[in-house]
């Protein structure tokens, strides 16, 4: 089966195409076919449909060979978030495949765990939420619920929020935005996928989510995947009688 | 042709299939208007985070009700501007991904140009007038208050005669409600309380906005101070909000205000150009005193008024739909690449801010 993943949750767009193979005994081997990635936080709706028939050539596939898609649903930028997301919905409108939605430092800390990580290391992967903030999750083993769901975080509380939970564990962060923090330098893992979001962790998790089989009637449908902003929009709501500014 | 519309410029998302002659297959509009109702306005993020949750079911519900799949269309179209940009992004990004994978043409369509050819969507069972070209359009929303001279559906043949200054005349609606305590959106419940009072008890008030005669444009924000001023006196004097009958009649000053500076300038332009077709259109249209006077004045001129049903007036992706079938029967189509702007492609001619009134 053929996945085509999408994350354009940060500055990185990236795309990838995998494919799934599954076993009788439930276990599934995935290779990612090609996969591409730009820098343009700014331009995701310009250039994610090119980075998809650009992904596709590169492996040889056509859009009919789409079996499944994946996206980045965050936390990351917004608008950035429901680029891919949207994409993946109206794709799948038209394919009528299955779709799943993938956490953005999940995937992070996927490739953490399989690569600059062990099962009970703590695994803190996070991503620039701006506003003075970081958003970030902990994972004490790969496959498994957070230690910490996503959230947001004030830059200067994460240091000694991450002290709180060590208990001698080995701390791993992983994501570039680490190191404008000195506290964490020290603990900041660097590799592939492991700086920002990246589609081919995306789809490997799809992959995952995939082989379990949908777990109720609306799972693995694209209208139903909602994107991660763990963070409120900013705005208050008015007070009678008062115009504020436009 | 049957092509597929998909609007997210501001609160509403809306999905329609409509041909290139305009008759109306699907037409389907989700308002988010009491999701912004406690902020007194439109939130952009509240706006996209909606758009994003509502968008499929919205199109499916479309290509349901005109009984066809994805593969049945000839092309999609998407509104591409002017609006809130991360409103703009989810409907085009799902616009994008559903006509790349489904293998048809896209073009983006600005949202003011659709509601320039609205008045050519022929919906089953309303009975439709459709002008010949040239006409003159008041075009007059909640984001949008500008006169426009149209000779054909295509960008070069539209020309903004003149456009407000600062509020949209929607917008000052929105605000004068809110400084009465009326609560969002101002225009249904402005119309219905200006019924019942008399503008003459309160129109010494509020000045005639914009009111010198050899201009084209509008501004508003001049009219909302002044009721706010009206309002502060008020409670000053009488120690309370204005109620009941001085509510009523500050309702009708202020409508019949901006209702007159609207005709005016609707005619003045009609005679100017030397046209004798008015189309109304955009949200506002709705307004009851509006209708009527545009109505009354026009038929004293000869000038014969175009309105069309509130359905096609207020933001809906069936005006889009069309005005992106005409530029596919036209052989046009964008690139998957096609970028939103917050900002009309119709060439302007009012300035926004200072400059004599």
């Amino acid at each position: 089966m053929k996945i085509l993943a999408l994350s354009t949750s940060t500055p990185r767009g990236s795309v990838a195409l995998l494919d799934v193979e599954h076993s009788d005994h439930g276990k599934h081997g995935e290779r990612v076919l090609a996969s591409m990635s730009y820098d343009d936080l700014h331009g995701h709706a310009e250039r994610i449909i090119s980075a998809i028939e650009e992904t596709l050539a590169a492996a040889g596939a056509t859009r009919a060979d789409i079996q499944a898609l994946a996206c980045d649903i965050g936390p990351g930028s917004f608008t950035g978030v429901r680029v891919a997301v949207a994409t993946v919905k109206g794709i799948a409108l038209a394919l009528a495949t299955p779709a799943v939605g993938v956490i953005s430092l999940e995937a992070m800390a996927a490739a953490a765990f399989a690569s600059a990580a062990a099962p009970g290391d703590l695994v803190v992967p996070v991503i620039d939420a701006k506003k003075g903030e970081l958003f970030l999750a902990v994972y004490d083993a790969p496959h498994a619920p957070p230690r910490v769901a996503p959230r947001h975080l004030a830059r200067d509380e994460v240091p000694a929020a991450l002290a709180a939970l060590a208990e001698g564990a080995r701390v791993v962060v992983v994501g570039v935005v680490a190191e404008e923090l000195p506290a964490l330098r020290p603990h900041l893992a660097q590799g592939p996928g492991l700086g920002l979001p990246d589609a081919s962790w995306i789809g490997r998790l799809a992959a995952e989510r995939l082989a379990r089989g949908p777990s109720s009637r609306e799972d693995l449908d694209a209208a139903a995947i909602e994107p991660l902003y763990v963070r409120a929009p900013d705005a208050k709501p008015a007070q009678p009688g008062y115009a504020p500014p436009r | 042709m049957r092509v597929l519309g998909i609007e997210t410029s501001c609160d509403e998302t809306a999905a329609a299939v409509v041909t290139e002659a305009g008759d109306v297959l699907s037409d389907v509009v989700r308002s988010q208007v009491a999701l912004h109702a406690p902020y007194g306005g439109v939130v952009p993020e509240v706006a996209a985070r909606d758009h994003a949750r509502a968008i499929v079911p919205v199109i499916e519900e479309a290509l349901r009700k005109a009984g066809l799949t994805a593969q049945d269309l000839d092309g999609v179209a998407v509104t591409v501007r002017p609006g809130l940009l991360g409103a703009l992004l989810v409907g085009l990004s799902t616009a994008k991904g559903l006509a790349w994978a489904a293998g048809k043409p896209l073009v983006g369509v600005d949202h003011l140009v659709g509601h320039l050819m609205a008045v050519f969507l022929r919906r089953e069972g309303v009975e439709a007038r459709a002008p010949e070209f040239p006409f003159v359009a008041l075009l007059v929303s909640g984001g949008h208050t500008a006169l426009y001279r149209v000779d054909g559906p295509a960008l070069g043949q539209i020309r903004e005669l003149g456009a407000t200054r600062d509020d949209a005349a929607g917008e000052a609606f929105d605000k004068v409600a809110k400084l009465l305590g009326l609560g969002y959106p101002g225009g249904p419940v402005v119309d219905r309380l200006a019924a019942l009072g008399d503008a003459s008890r309160a129109a010494e008030a509020l000045p005639k906005p914009m009111a010198r005669r050899d201009s084209l444009e509008f501004s508003f924000s001049g009219i909302k101070t002044a009721v706010a001023r009206h309002v502060a006196q008020r409670a000053a004097q009488q120690g309370g909000p204005l109620e009941g009958q001085a509510l009523h009649d500050l309702c009708a000053a202020f409508q019949g205000a901006v209702v007159d500076t609207l005709v005016r300038k609707t005619v003045r332009a009609a005679r100017q150009e030397g046209v004798t077709r008015v189309v109304l259109g955009g949200g506002v249209a709705a307004n009851r005193g509006l209708r009527a006077r545009m109505t009354e004045e026009c038929g004293r001129r000869g000038i014969e008024v175009f309105i069309p049903p509130f359905a096609s007036c207020t933001d809906n992706a069936a005006m889009i739909a069309y005005a992106g079938a005409l530029r596919l029967a036209a052989g046009e189509r964008d690139d998957l690449d096609l970028a939103p702007a917050t900002r009309t492609s119709l060439p302007r001619v009012t300035r926004k801010g200072g400059g004599a009134r």
